[in-house]
């Protein structure tokens, strides 16, 4: 492998272990202290000077961590402060916050908690960033590849670097073995099953439930996290994919046994072999998180919890293998294309065993294992879309020629043949490389669609936790005259329809510059694959403020899941701090966020390589339209990490 | 012995008796709650108001039932109730399966008097008067009571019908566990022994009879005591642990091991095997008449062998095998002979069923003895202490008087919610704890700062949102400022319906803005948490059940076509 392909394989730990270190960095500092009044004042009733590890920030109410808090000292008192914002603040006019009332309550929204956008020089700044290296990095990446066109026709490229993560060793033999999978099943499963029985029979106040945290906050801001690194990992442990497996297997692993499982093994209906189902169903859910508020409703998240297990577990009785994982699951879908993205993936490691092989055992299953439960077959499959990582065929292929490897970041997305069919340096036959167009994915309406409505949709779900959002969406209700949910639930179309016509126009304007390339469907359908690493690095931006700020207050929930009185860790009564101060949180935001950019750039320019593989003039040209639609994706994304936002579990 | 004239059948008698026992679980709490309401001189008032619901249709029928062969009028006055006559015909009636007292027998359970004198170390004159009958009983014929009265034996044969349906409809073979049958004897000498040092009763723990009889009563308490509050109407209510751990029995007779309580586990069986060894009666068979036709043994409840003289204390007289024998060799006859006891190495008779294929997971279901008493013995000793002896949700608890029926009485709150905001701790307080919708409430609120207890002194304003079921809110009350009552600031919301609803006090701190903290509140019962639970899982057998029936009906059919195609060849 040469040595950008190691860097490209590495890139991702890279700006993983950046990420730990901003955190860490950011805990750790030491801030200086500003000292006011150094000299106590009677407080009354000798208020609490104790230095307690978790200070409330006296401006903006959050809980700190004193340690990694901005300290000022007033009237001898050490108060803490979330960000320089709130100290400024403070210092500035002290009476306002301190003094007279100084117990007085912090100011804390309806159930809810408002936090800083990221500062104006920081997003102006990144601003800059974006445009200049969306030409920028145009440039550098048009040379590199005339370069290496001219060059190295015969060079592995970055993109096609390859680690095998299992071996042939234990951890191959622990990954054959159905054992750890179903361990981790039973441990989500239970997980799963303590959500429904929280949300339905826990105190209904969403604070003092663990469904909806654990639910919103942790798994489903988390999720795009293990997407970005794991793929579809979460399909491994899937809960409800589990229990309904259980249910219709009646054993805890393997495949079914020969009387069958209690499947009627029905076909899936042709029409709907696509994943629009899984866009209306990503849609519906969206309406409900956002226009309901089912987060904040612990009920309504059992509900929901039981309605996917309903939806497994009807779909599996009814239909062939795992046809809902493919074609009904919005989490699946959502994973799958973010997935094509994923630095992890699970493919043939050696294309002769398969050249060779007739009985096609990871299809069609053998006594080891199922075979492919989403209808994939590995030896032809390049794109980790429709790939639950549920390792059967790791388990059912007699070669042991499959396996799971760590690659760059965006593989499937601008897949190169090398690529797609395995490392040729492992067997040394490197072949010359075919026109990148011939395995160039020709884009599909459901999967392109589903890119931007995720774009879209996270970025309204960004927009609906500004604090001016609840005044907008009155405003219009009231301007239409109808009821709050249905002037919602229009905004919310507004909302998709807006960046599809958008996206959709300027994909008329690059197809009118680009010519051949099969009309506005064609640059539509590809392009939507620039637009992914967009919304996936703001997905994350967005999400990584849930999990970091909200997230550990999973940990005093932890004791007391159904908000009855109890403490089960001793943790029930602990006020958890962000693992986090804003600060740091900003940093890491604007770092996703360009990132993302970057990554949509690089690869829009490989798509209009293989697509104008002669012409650059005519590429750059018809490139430009892209390139303004992923600028504005990008400044929206910016904008909405600017804008304060509410939170949503306060700190009671 | 020529001629044979056919015999009248055992069984029917047996389900009389059996539906019959079930019929007097649940009367009894009736009728005590009618006596209450009589004595209380509020019956026709209450009648009157919970008309055309459970409770007043209930109420109506006991006391027809009651007054039968009672003359209306009563102290001379002809329209008035007689209420004294009544009232004494009540009171021959009470007690439940554990323990009753019916027209002046007093029965008790051998079991509770043996733990009650075991723990008390006492052996009071009532209790030796109420065993008479039940003793005499089992002396003349052995576990009777388990084949006839104990309701839980009527429970479990419900169980063997749905194995049955499981195994015919859905060709689902359930798993057959056998454990050790002497694990009861076991159990029942831990019990007493537990019994005998700490003075804690436990076996009534497990035992289906008390469980049942004890959560008759709950739930007809509890079924009253709401309509007490003002929601009369049927309702799943007063249920415990006692009902799930009996639920819990029978889905594992259904699914892992046909009929292993009664045979293995319950300790009052125990019991009356123990003392069934000396019984007079027992089935004999005439070996002249009998044709070997294994009938009675493969009906056998309890898995004996009639026809091979193999039975024994483990007798139920549930005369299935008399009633089954097409020759009548089979008979009820005195004997002193011993027992041949049947144990879990006995030969067992072919089960029909192995006709079927086999389905699903076979696991084999061969624990050993001794592992599948201990894990037996801990899961049921863990589910005893853990959650079966728990008190139900009873009224005194709730701060509900039931005593009396005065609307006006003052009621105990319910509703008391605490919480913090800062350095402020606000609590609620609800009157009546249990809103009625419709009318006037009154909400307190009281805020203190938890440093130095100091009294909040400004405004304080209550805002109250109903939470509708898609999760919209709508306001149905505020924001409205408190009238000030000392240092407690009240409000008087009027709920327009049964529901959820948040409370969002608001408070100002003199500083800047309004802090606010939100109070969940539900009036009524707006939905049970289980309906959903109930749907879903109801849902998923139907599926289940059709799913796996049209599987059968297609492989009985391809397997119709393959033996035509295999004709016609």
């Amino acid at each position: 492998m040469s040595a950008r392909g190691r860097l490209a394989v590495a890139f991702p730990w890279l700006v993983l272990a950046i990420t730990i270190g901003v955190i860490v960095w950011d805990q750790t500092r030491t801030r200086e202290t500003i000292v006011l009044d150094a000299s106590p004042v009677a407080a009354p009733d000798g208020a609490a000077t104790a230095a307690a590890a978790v200070a409330v920030d006296p401006v903006c109410g959050m809980d700190v961590r004193r340690s990694a808090s901005y300290r000022v000292v007033h009237e001898g008192v050490e108060l803490a402060f979330c960000s320089t914002y709130c100290r400024d603040e403070l210092v500035a006019s002290p009476e306002k916050f301190v003094g007279a009332s100084a117990a007085a309550a912090p100011v804390a929204a309806d159930g809810g908690h408002t936090m800083r956008g990221i500062p104006a020089w920081l997003y102006q700044l990144s601003l800059a960033l974006i445009i200049v290296l969306s030409f920028g990095t145009f440039e550098l990446l048009s040379w590199l590849g005339s370069r290496r066109d001219g060059a190295a026709a015969t060079e592995t490229p970055a993109t096609a670097a390859r680690v095998d993560l299992l071996g042939r060793g234990v951890l191959y033999r622990l990954v054959r073995s159905p054992l750890p999978r179903f361990a981790a099943q039973v441990v989500s499963a239970s997980l799963f099953i303590l959500v429904i029985v929280a949300g339905l029979f826990g105190h209904q106040n969403p604070a003092m439930n663990i469904a909806p945290l654990l639910t919103w906050t942790i798994w489903w801001a988390g999720l795009i996290f293990v997407i970005l690194y794991a793929g579809k990992a979460f399909c491994t442990v899937c809960p409800w994919d589990a229990i309904a497996t259980w249910i219709e297997r009646l054993r805890p692993w393997g495949p079914r046994g020969e009387g069958g499982g209690l499947s009627l093994g029905l076909r899936w209906p042709r029409r709907l072999r696509n994943i629009w189902p899984a866009v209306i169903l990503f849609v519906l859910l969206t309406w409900v998180e956002l226009g309901l508020g089912i987060t904040m409703i612990p009920r309504a998240t059992a509900w929901l919890a039981l309605g996917m297990l309903g939806m497994a577990v009807g779909s599996i009785l009814l239909f062939d293998r795992k046809a809902f994982c493919r074609y009904g699951c919005l989490v699946g879908q959502v994973s799958g294309l973010y997935a094509q993205f994923s630095s992890i993936e699970l493919r043939v490691t050696d294309p002769t065993a398969c050249a060779t092989c007739t009985t096609m055992d990871c299809y069609k299953g053998n006594e080891r294992g199922e075979g492919c439960p989403t209808f994939e077959f590995p030896k032809t499959m390049n794109r980790s879309t429709y790939c639950t990582l549920c390792t059967e065929c790791i388990r059912t292929c007699p070669h042991e020629s499959i396996s799971i490897r760590a690659r760059p970041w965006a593989a499937d997305l601008v897949a190169d043949p090398v690529a797609a069919s395995g490392p040729k340096a492992k067997t040394g036959a490197v072949g010359p490389l075919r026109p990148v167009r011939s395995v160039l994915p020709t884009g599909r309406s459901d999967e392109a669609t589903l890119a931007v409505v995720l774009l879209s949709m996270t970025s309204f779900h960004g927009l609906t936790m500004t604090p001016s959002w609840p005044r907008w969406n009155e405003a219009i209700a009231d301007f239409a005259g109808v009821a709050i949910s249905i002037s919602f639930a229009a905004v919310m179309l507004v909302a998709i329809i807006v960046p599809i016509a958008l996206f959709w126009a300027l994909s008329a304007a690059s197809a009118a510059l680009l010519g051949e390339v099969g009309g506005v469907r064609g640059v539509f359908f590809r392009y939507a694959a620039a637009l992914l690493p967009i919304a996936l690095f703001y997905h994350l931006a967005h999400n990584a403020e849930h999990l970091l700020v909200e997230g550990p207050k999973v940990l005093a929930l932890a004791s007391d899941p159904f908000g009855w009185g109890w403490n089960l860790f001793g943790t029930a009564g602990w006020s958890v701090p962000p693992l986090i101060t804003l600060e740091g949180l900003w940093v890491i935001q604007v770092l996703f966020v360009v990132i993302g950019h970057v990554y949509g750039l690089w690869i829009s320019e490989r798509i209009t390589r293989a697509l104008v593989p002669d012409d650059r003039r005519r590429a750059f040209v018809g490139q430009l339209p892209m390139l303004a639609a992923m600028v504005v994706f990008s400044v929206v994304s910016l904008w909405l990490l600017y804008q304060p936002m509410e939170m949503r579990i306060s700190a009671m | 012995m020529s001629e044979r004239r056919r015999r009248i059948p055992i069984w029917p008698f047996r389900r009389i008796v059996q539906i019959s026992v079930v019929a007097l679980l649940i009367a009894l709490p009736v009728i005590s709650r009618y006596r209450h309401y009589l004595s209380a001189r509020e019956l026709d008032d209450l009648m009157e108001r919970w008309d055309g619901s459970v409770q007043g249709e209930t109420l109506a029928f006991t006391d027809a039932a009651v007054r039968v062969g009672i003359a209306d009028g009563e102290g001379g006055v002809e329209t008035r109730r007689p209420r004294q006559a009544v009232l004494e015909r009540t009171r021959q009636v009470g007690g439940s399966a554990w323990s009753a007292n019916l027209f002046g027998l007093s029965l008790t359970d051998p079991l509770a008097g043996a733990e009650s004198a075991v723990a008390s170390r006492a052996l009071p004159w009532v209790l030796v008067v109420g065993l008479i009958v039940p003793l005499l009983v089992t002396l003349i014929l052995g576990r009777v009571f388990c084949g006839w009265v104990c309701p839980g034996g009527l429970l479990f044969d419900i169980g063997e019908k749905i194995r049955w349906g499981l195994r015919r409809g859905l060709e689902i073979r359930p798993l057959e566990v056998e454990l050790w049958s002497a694990t009861k004897y076991v159990l029942l000498g831990v019990g007493l022994l537990v019994a005998a040092v700490s003075g804690a009763t436990v076996l009534r723990g497990i035992y289906p009879p008390a469980i049942l009889g004890r959560e008759a009563h709950a739930f007809v308490e509890a079924l009253f005591d709401r309509a007490e509050s003002g929601r009369p109407g049927f309702a799943v209510v007063g249920i415990s642990a006692g009902t799930v751990l009996l639920l819990v029995i029978l889905a594992v007779e259904v699914l892992v091991a046909p009929r292993f309580f009664c045979k293995t586990i319950c300790p009052g069986g125990a019991l009356y095997s123990l003392l069934g060894r000396a019984r007079l009666l027992r089935v004999r068979r005439r070996e002249a008449d009998c044709t070997d036709c294994t009938l009675c043994d493969n009906r056998c409840p309890r898995g004996m062998l009639p026809m091979t003289d193999v039975t024994g204390s483990e007798c139920d007289a549930c005369g299935v095998c008399v009633d089954v024998c097409p020759t009548q060799a089979l008979v009820f006859r005195p004997g002193w002979s011993g027992d041949k006891i049947v144990g879990p190495s006995a030969p067992t008779a072919p089960d029909p069923a192995e006709a079927f294929p086999a389905t699903g997971g076979g696991v084999a279901a061969a624990a050993g003895p001794a592992l599948g008493t201990i894990a037996v013995a801990t899961a049921l000793v863990t589910a005893v202490f853990a959650a079966a002896p728990r008190p139900a949700l009873a009224h005194h608890i709730m701060g509900v008087p039931h005593y009396s029926y005065d609307e006006n009485y003052p009621q105990a709150p319910v509703l008391k919610l605490v919480d913090t905001v800062g350095d402020w701790q606000l609590q609620l307080t609800g009157y009546p704890g249990n809103p009625v919708p419709g009318e006037p409430t009154e909400l307190h609120v009281y805020v203190v700062r938890e440093l130095d207890r100091a009294v909040y002194d400004l405004p304080v304003s209550v805002t109250i949102r109903q939470q509708h079921l898609g999760g919209s809110r709508e306001t149905i009350f505020g924001p409205a400022d408190a009238r000030r009552s000392e240092n407690v600031f009240k409000f008087y919301p009027t709920y327009p319906e049964e529901g959820h609803y948040e409370v969002t006090i608001g408070f100002e701190d003199g500083a800047e803005g309004i802090s606010t903290l939100t109070f969940p509140l539900v009036v009524g019962e707006p939905g049970s948490p289980w309906v959903p639970v109930a749907l879903f899982g109801g849902g998923l057998v139907l599926l289940l059940l059709v799913v796996r029936a049209i599987k059968i009906k297609q492989a009985r059919r391809a397997r119709a076509a393959a033996r035509r195609e295999g004709g016609t060849s």
